[in-house]
């Protein structure tokens, strides 16, 4: 004969199952945000096609010939190393964080690594229109470029704003190198993070 | 023993659950902003029926804004191009967003002679709240509580469920209706968009 059902005695199971469903069920309106996975550290990027910066400044700072084409790929940057931020006009970490990206473009193409980081900033679910207030609100001097559409939001995998994705341009693959989620700190700091992350294979 | 290590790894389990699940740390709205924001999901696009049309008259109110004062549209006629930004509510999605972005772009407004009044259902404190939380905007901020939604209803943009479209409805310096859209509520109007059509004001 077999015993009879006792519950008291899987209790301890029961209250393991009942308070994980409790977490999850709390989290589930965060669990689509999760979903989405914004491309990091060794992955390859796709070789993103951007429009022609307008200003021939910008295009000769990205080794660009302004002539070659509407667009350019990201492959056809000059520098071996690309720093990419995605940014939001609307974003408003974006617009605190402004100048202080300024400020690292600064570091970058007055310091050493002039010749090695190139820098550009995506404007997601901007227009060009958008992007030029954001560009003469902040007086941004590196090359932004408008993605109206999320195209190129989509190939990064979706990434929250504002995301920096520092890319090796010198392999068969554009791959990632360093990712940051937010406000990147102290420019001196971010910088050792770059040239670290540099040195790494 | 065991149940005591069950009970003891179910805490761990979900208290661990609980804390991975906090948003992100950068999204589309910032510091307080980014914590009161409400997630509404996808919304039915257009909700109401429109009761203006370019080349009328704009109906004419006055509603309190935030700063204590009170602002009437015709108090710009002669003096300036006015903007009308109508959005759903305070502390939602697209919202929060769209009237910082306005913000940046005081520069615009101000090149095409043109004010902005931005308007919600919201009660005077909320929406004082949620403009503090953005850290302030350049333009006067209305709010269309009291009479519920009276003049979105004038407009007709008030939705059946007390909230307003998202709408922007330009009127020029005499007091005319020049250009209206009624967007989409989820998503968010392109600001190049509207400064073309100021630019239309202007010529």
């Amino acid at each position: 004969m077999s015993k009879p059902f006792r519950p008291a005695k899987f209790w301890p199971q029961l209250l393991f199952v009942v308070l994980a469903l409790a977490a999850l069920s709390v989290c589930a309106p965060a669990i689509p945000a999760l979903a989405k996975s914004p491309l990091t550290q060794g992955q390859a990027i796709p070789d993103l096609e951007l429009s022609m910066p307008g200003q021939a400044s910008q295009a000769a700072y990205l080794g660009l010939k302004p002539e070659s084409g509407k667009t350019f790929r990201l492959s056809q940057i000059k520098h071996p190393w690309l720093l990419i931020e995605v940014f939001n006009m609307y974003c408003t970490i974006c617009q605190g964080e402004a100048e202080r990206v300024n400020q690292l473009y600064e570091a970058i193409s007055q310091g050493p690594l002039k010749d090695q980081i190139a820098m550009l900033g995506i404007g997601v679910g901007n227009s060009p229109f958008e992007v030029n207030v954001f560009r003469k609100r902040y007086a941004v001097k590196f090359p932004l470029f408008a993605d109206s559409g999320f195209k190129a939001h989509k190939s990064l995998g979706e990434p929250r704003t504002p995301y920096f994705l520092l890319v090796r341009m010198r392999e068969p693959k554009l791959r990632i190198a360093l990712t940051n989620l937010g406000p990147f700190g102290e420019v001196p700091k971010f910088m050792i993070d770059l040239q670290d992350a540099m040195k790494k294979k | 023993m065991r149940p005591n290590i069950l009970i003891l790894a179910a805490i761990i389990i979900s208290t661990a659950l609980l804390v991975s699940c906090r948003p992100a740390l950068a999204g589309s709205a910032s510091g307080p902003l980014s914590k009161g924001i409400f997630k509404t999901g996808k919304l039915k696009p257009r909700d109401s029926a429109l009761k203006v049309k370019t080349g009328q008259p704009a109906p004419d109110f006055t509603l309190p804004e935030i700063g204590g004062e009170k602002v009437t549209l015709s108090q710009y006629r002669g003096k300036k191009n006015v903007v009308i930004s109508f959005v759903p509510a305070a502390w939602t999605p697209v919202c929060s967003d769209q009237w910082p972005g306005y913000n940046l772009a005081e520069e615009e407004f101000r090149a095409r002679d043109t004010i902005l009044l931005g308007i919600t259902v919201d009660n005077i404190p909320s929406l004082w709240a949620w403009i503090q939380a953005m850290g302030g905007v350049w333009f006067p901020v209305a709010s269309d509580f009291w009479p519920h939604g009276r003049v979105a209803k004038l407009y007709g943009v008030l939705r059946s469920d007390g909230t307003t479209e998202r709408a922007l409805i330009v009127v020029d310096k005499k007091g005319i209706i020049r250009y209206i859209d009624v967007h989409d509520i989820n998503e968010r109007p392109d600001l190049g968009l509207l400064a073309a059509e100021l630019d239309k004001l202007n010529k």
